[in-house]
């Protein structure tokens, strides 16, 4: 009996952390989204003020995340940046337009092309945080769910 | 130092001592020009050679290329230096910007289309300011003024001079560096270093913060002279250097000396009293 018990809930438990799993592309598009916004916000205030060179504040503020160490291999090593799995072809694009633009032009000029930005950033941030959490939940559930229809099936 | 060039340009250099060159011309679609211990020569595949049929010919695009790295792909970082002309790496290698001017109220807004660099390679030659040194500052610290036509070392002096009155007088020496280039290496231990300030702000401010005995600076025009007499009049001392080959334009009683290079790191006359 005890020995079911322990089976079944070993079975849940699994199909659980799968749902969890299947939803990590989502929490990591939140993560990326919240990154690329705090990087235009913290490159327009750099614009405005200190104005370092890209290496030197890309340096200062690196933090860790996909977005920082994308943003270090093209704008610093100046290599090619490959496209993450959660991204879409038109993100990926409008992340490598980004990129080209950073220190392209003087400072008026930039900070007019980052601010035009930091709508879109901060629109699409807000629903990569939605999605992450409508479908981490969503992905929960069901693991949970399914978890418990095979131990049903099974046990 | 030069990792700002295009590959292309990077790989003819390695033919070459690069210790020995001085300057480098990039010019779009026109021969790759170098000065070279003093001389210009074209440099291609096989390296230097005076016939134009064997230089390299750098494209516009390698040229804005080697301009955008130099900038460290920062031209927001750069902006105010780049309407001046030029830009300092942060090597202290001066690229000087030829191209299509943009003025807005009378000042220049941009420079683009950029077709022409001039890039200006330094040399830290420690001692060799010696001799300025020995005939001038024997007796203790004086002004002194070095006069040249570009690129005969006049920016290599003064920074020697700086670095000799640090060792052997010990005095409190204020650099105000508008380029960027005169303090890329050793200006001495006990210098100060104001950078990229307009030699007005910089003069004043410095004083007034630093209160040193001495003001190093590159490069003075006839505008500058006004404001050197003031720090004179207020007991400091100076060294300055100006595209010169006579002192008949300054005025006088500004300067203990007045030394002129004739060649590359050549003092050619010393006068006094000037």
């Amino acid at each position: 009996m005890w020995l079911k018990f322990a089976v079944a809930l070993l079975i849940v438990a699994v199909s659980v952390f799968v749902g969890y799993l299947s939803a990590g592309k989502y929490r990591l598009r939140k993560s990326y989204f919240q990154a690329f916004q705090s990087f235009n916000e913290k490159f327009l205030a750099e614009l405005c003020y200190t104005r370092r060179a890209l290496a030197e504040f890309i340096q200062k503020e690196r933090k860790e995340g996909d977005f920082y160490h994308m943003a270090n291999c093209a704008l610093v090593e100046r290599d090619s940046v490959r496209k993450p799995s959660y991204l879409s072809e038109d993100e990926y694009e409008y992340l490598m337009e980004y990129f080209h633009a950073v220190g392209r032009a003087d400072a008026k000029t930039q900070t007019g092309w980052f601010a035009t930005r930091k709508g879109e950033l901060e629109r699409s941030c807000k629903e990569a945080e939605a999605e992450a959490k409508n479908r981490g939940e969503l992905y929960l559930k069901l693991g949970l769910l399914s978890g418990l229809a095979i131990v049903i099936l099974i046990v | 130092m030069l990792d700002f060039l295009p590959k292309s340009i990077s790989r003819l250099l390695i033919k070459i001592n690069v210790n020995l060159l001085y300057e480098i011309r990039l010019r779009a679609n026109k021969p790759l020009f170098v000065n070279f211990e003093g001389k210009y020569y074209f440099l291609g595949q096989d390296g230097l050679s005076s016939a134009v049929k064997n230089a390299y010919f750098p494209t516009a695009e390698e040229v804005n290329d080697a301009l955008h790295a130099a900038c460290g792909y920062s031209i927001y970082a750069v902006e105010n230096q780049i309407r001046q002309g030029f830009i300092t790496t942060k090597n202290g290698v001066r690229v000087g910007i030829c191209g299509d001017v943009v003025y807005e109220g009378g000042s220049i807004l941009s420079i683009h289309s950029v077709s022409s660099l001039c890039i200006r390679v330094p040399h830290e030659i420690v001692g060799c300011a010696k001799g300025i040194y020995d005939r001038c500052l024997s007796n203790g610290l004086r002004s002194v003024l070095i006069l040249a036509p570009p690129g005969l070392g006049k920016t290599t002096m003064l920074r020697d001079l700086s670095r000799l009155v640090c060792e052997r007088l010990t005095k409190n020496v204020l650099v105000c560096d508008e380029r960027g280039e005169l303090s890329c290496g050793n200006v001495g231990i006990t210098s100060d270093v104001v950078r990229f300030a307009e030699k007005k702000t910089a003069f004043a401010e410095g004083i007034r913060a630093m209160c040193p005995d001495l003001i190093v600076t590159d490069e003075l025009r006839l505008s500058d002279f006004s404001v050197i007499e003031l720090i004179r009049e207020g007991g400091v001392h100076v060294f300055a250097s100006a595209h010169r080959t006579d002192a008949s334009s300054i005025p006088k009683g500004l300067f203990d000396y007045v030394v002129t290079l004739n060649a590359l790191g050549c003092v050619g006359s010393v006068v006094s009293g000037v």
